[in-house]
């Protein structure tokens, strides 16, 4: 009997090498995994306190790679092409499972790692016709051309890297999802460009926000709701102000839904979820301070892209040195053979993103509705370009297949039985010299600069702003801007059927929103408007714009003429919110009013003193924000209402400088909450109700606030998780000091600075920066996100460019050698 | 002695071969028809052999416990059952397949009376 059992016990032990091998559903190769040689367990060895010297085949001369004490690689090289193999070196050795990922959800190919739950994101990014451009630009390169060999040396690099990587040197993450490293090539780096653009500049909702609201109140107030210009006019050029500028307008009243816009609300593809009006897309800030207003007198950058938070960071920190032709420092995103984002002896740089609306849609007609073929334009029909995509799953299996359709503007689509609509979008033709950044980094000057930038990059439009050594500051939104005809809005749906209704080109490079020395001494973007709405210029929408941390940068700038580094660097962090300074009065008005029209309460009283004492400053420790921002949200429910569909989702929601207009109007129509038919409400009703909802459901939430539940350091701490979303390789409960509005939004989702820099500009050039990671990908090294309890405290470390490796105390010190010349 | 020994050798071999899997229960058939009390000293030259390659790695510094902590999390068990699992994994194979190759030889062996099988420590039956 006893060896009956252990007979079974063993063979139900041997059973053991299924799973060892093959890995079952989700849980991956146990053998492979566990092996202490060759495995998982790999990921414990530390090899920085080493000398390597590692052949690359296409090096043609040694490169000497000194990592630093914060893990920065200094890469000294000959030229310009064995500094970029070497980048792609060095990255591939910290971030490869991170490059990966990204080329493969940019270039939808990650069912082929994650199998069919990974196929809605692969379509979409398919669907929308992003492959097929880098593509398409790829075969366009000339093999000979300077950018071919740049892309080539990167791809050179990260495959020497790969090449020669132990199976023990595979990041965990690979272990996990029970795959091997792939390969790089050249359009990997495309693809991550085209993924930066569906990123930054994919904006469908404009047109469906104009339908979907039209279909509700009527055209007149869907343009009021939603207008072409945001009424807080604090503009990225400089428009001669010293103050913000408000113009506000009465709303019309709600009118007759408007029928043609009703039948084709119904025919679009569902929106994503709306939130309470706080933008949550991607937002950055950056300023710079001319000379005059500085207390050394030097010039001054603060750059802070505000990106997706995640581990690993989405930006790699390095250093590249070619004497005589490049001396570039700052961070480079994993994929991309170039500094991004940085400083050179002569320049410093930032991005923020302009957000403009270079996305337009088109109804097409086209022969045959299930299965088109032609499509119709000026009364001919077209043939429409067809497309295969197959899908292919973890062991090379087809898991789906898409037949995908384009008109000479771009993709075709339809949602259900939908109209087929199609898309023209400025990153399906970006025009993107793949060596822009190296070309910029050469620039002598701030102008140089941007003109460089200016040949180079079409897409996603940035607004730019550089420093340089000789004391000058500037300014310019970067990338294509749509020439449209006139008779044609770029927010509504065009007729497809009309070649008349394309685009007619771009803006030419003078009609640009750019400055240059403005007479103010200082230059500041974060998302806002780039044009005074007097310029009558059409880039976007109200909601496609944010002015309050613009309000908020503009404030301090104007306050301080003597600006140190210090101050650039606390300013990154204030936690003061331009919202909260213009909302909380009306609330605290509407409280009084409603108090004397004998309607209060205790809930009131108490909420209304808290509002009252709070320093609208968003600090860890503060226990009042909690209650703004929840009457925020009440407020914008309660507002519109008239938004709502009969399936009770609100379809947009009109922007907080539209909410603030109204506030000037305290017997709108807008202010009554339809759903309570038996009172018409005022603004001061609305107002006063939602400060009570907003009070009573925190204390139901959190608990009454002596509990300590409504600490803004708990309820706003932000996260940053791992790119699989696997907790134990997350941050999670981070305390920060910011909130929405406020020029540290970190607390909105997973969203925040994701790079924060500071650079003097003088006779040398002193610089500073960190974000919130590590320069490991190795979730189990001590430099995989060592970075983030700095960045949560808003300090930034000194960085240190040396023009050599004399002087560099070098923790690692790896040497790149060219393939051995075998003796005649 | 030599039989744990030889055990570990090719158990580490095949391991760093590539075989993870595979090299436990070839170890563990081989000694199962030529060392006695074969699942035992199979399942302890599994535990020595791995167990020696993490005890190895840790003298020279490597960060065990972090990716016992970090893997572990992501698979959502404690770090050190994470630890006693890779211990376990080529001890359970090689003794399994020690334990039936010993059976399969006593029952197929050409000399009478299960005396190989009895030879190696196997209770008779």
């Amino acid at each position: 009997m006893r060896n009956t059992l252990l007979t079974v016990a063993a063979l139900l032990g041997l059973a053991l090498a299924w799973p060892g091998v093959r890995g079952i559903g989700p849980v991956p190769p146990l053998g492979q995994l566990l092996d202490p040689v060759n495995g998982a367990w790999g990921a414990a060895r530390d090899d920085r306190n080493d000398r390597l010297e590692i052949r690359i085949p296409s090096l043609s001369a040694p490169v000497d790679v000194w990592y630093d004490r914060r893990d920065v690689p200094h890469i000294f090289a000959s030229t310009e092409a064995d500094a970029i193999r070497a980048l792609g070196w060095v990255v591939a050795r910290d971030r490869l499972f991170q490059m990966e990922a990204q080329w493969r959800a940019a270039s939808g190919r990650l069912t082929e790692w994650a199998g069919t739950i990974a196929l809605p994101s692969d379509q979409e990014m398919r669907r929308l016709g992003l492959p097929a451009s880098a593509e398409e630009q790829d075969k366009a390169l000339n093999t000979e051309s300077r950018q071919r060999l740049i892309l080539d040396a990167y791809a050179d690099g990260v495959n020497a890297w790969i090449d020669r990587m132990r199976p023990s040197e595979w990041p965990l993450e690979y272990r996990l999802l029970g795959v091997r490293p792939a390969r790089w090539s050249a359009i990997n780096t495309m693809h991550l460009f085209a993924r930066m653009g569906w990123t930054l500049a994919f904006g469908s909702s404009t047109e469906r926000t104009r339908v979907e609201v039209a279909a509700l109140v009527g055209d007149s107030a869907a343009t009021a709701l939603f207008p072409v210009h945001t009424p807080i006019v604090e503009p990225i050029q400089p428009n001669g102000q010293t103050a913000p500028r408000f113009e506000f307008t009465r709303l019309p009243p709600p009118g007759s839904p408007n029928g043609t816009a009703r039948v084709l609300a119904g025919m679009l593809p569902d929106p994503p979820a709306d939130d309470d009006g706080v933008r949550r897309s991607f937002a950055s800030n950056n300023w710079a301070v001319a000379p005059g207003r500085t207390a050394a007198g030097k010039a001054l950058l603060a750059g802070d892209p505000h990106l997706d938070m995640s581990l690993p960071s989405l930006w790699y920190e390095v250093h590249l040195v070619v004497p005589g032709v490049l001396d570039v420092y700052g961070v480079t995103i994993p994929g991309a053979p170039a500094v991004v984002i940085g400083f050179t002896r002569n320049v410093a740089w930032s991005f923020t993103n302009t957000g403009a609306d270079v996305l337009d849609l088109y109804a097409e007609s086209v022969d045959d509705d299930s299965n088109p073929r032609r499509y119709l334009v000026d009364g001919e029909w077209r043939e429409l370009r067809v497309r295969t995509e197959n899908y292919l799953g973890k062991r090379g299996e087809t898991v789906g297949v898409d037949t995908l359709r384009f008109t000479h503007r771009g993709p075709l689509s339809r949602d259900g039985n939908g109209r087929w609509l199609s898309m023209r979008w400025t990153v399906l033709q970006p025009e993107l010299s793949q060596t822009v950044f190296l070309d910029a980094a050469r620039a002598s000057n701030a102008r140089e600069f941007l003109d460089s930038m200016a040949v180079g990059f079409g897409a996603p439009a940035q607004n730019m702003i550089v420093a340089d050594t000789q004391g000058s500051i500037a300014i310019r939104s970067t990338g294509h801007f749509p020439i449209r005809p006139v008779w044609t809005v770029g927010s509504a749906i065009q007729d497809g059927t009309r070649s008349a209704n394309d685009w007619e080109g771009y803006w030419p490079l003078d009609r640009y929103p750019q400055a240059f020395n403005p007479p103010q001494g200082f230059l500041a973007s974060a998302n806002q408007e780039p044009l005074d709405p007097k310029e009558n210029a059409y880039l976007g929408i109200d909601t496609d714009f944010d002015p309050w941390r613009a309000l908020r940068i503009n404030r301090l700038l104007r306050a301080d003429s003597a600006v140190t580094p210090e101050t650039m660097v606390r300013w990154q962090t204030d936690p003061g919110s331009e919202r909260a300074n213009a909302f909380v009065p009306w609330f605290l008005n509407a409280a009084t009013v409603v108090k004397r029209r004998g309607q209060a309460s205790a809930t009131l009283d108490s909420a209304m003193a808290q509002l009252t004492v709070w320093d609208r400053r968003y600090v860890p420790d503060d226990e009042h924000a909690v209650l703004f921002e929840a009457a925020m949200r009440q407020v914008t429910s309660r507002t519109w209402d008239e938004l709502l569909a009969e399936s009770g989702r609100r379809v947009a929601t009109p922007s907080s400088a539209t909410l603030l207009g109204l506030m000037h109007d305290s017997a709108s129509v807008w202010w009554d909450d339809r759903r309570t038919t038996d009172i018409v409400e005022d603004r001061d009703a609305i107002l006063s109700a939602a400060l009570v909802a907003a009070h009573d459901s925190l204390v139901r939430r959190y608990g009454a606030r002596s509990a300590g539940g409504w600490r803004w350091g708990t309820v706003g701490a932000t996260r940053i998780m791992h790119l699989l979303g696997i907790p134990a390789f997350s941050e999670e409960r981070i305390a920060v000091q910011g909130g929405p509005a406020t020029l540290n939004p970190s607390s909105v989702g997973g969203h925040g600075p994701s790079w924060r820099m500071v650079v003097e500009l003088g006779d040398s050039v002193r610089a500073w920066g960190t974000y919130p990671g590590g320069q490991s990908g190795n979730p189990a090294s001590a430099r995989y996100k060592d970075r983030i309890p700095l960045w949560r405290e808003g300090r930034l470390d000194t960085l240190f460019a040396p023009r050599d490796t004399n002087g560099l105390a070098a923790t690692l010190r790896v040497r790149l050698m060219p393939p051995k010349v075998s003796r005649q | 002695m030599i039989g744990i020994l030889l055990g570990v050798t090719g158990i580490l071999l095949g391991t760093w071969l590539g075989f993870p899997t595979l090299a436990p229960v070839l170890v563990g058939l081989a000694m199962g028809v030529t060392v006695p009390m074969a699942a035992r000293r199979a399942a302890l030259a599994g535990v020595i052999a791995w167990g020696g390659v993490l005890l190895a790695a840790t003298l020279r510094g490597d960060n065990i416990a972090g990716v016992s902590r970090t893997l572990g999390g992501a698979m959502g068990v404690p770090s050190w059952l994470l630890l006693i699992v890779t211990l376990l994994y080529p001890a359970i194979l090689a003794a399994s397949a020690a334990w039936l190759a010993s059976l399969a030889a006593s029952r197929f062996s050409p000399w009478s009376g299960g005396h190989a099988t009895l030879s190696r420590g196997l209770p008779p039956t």
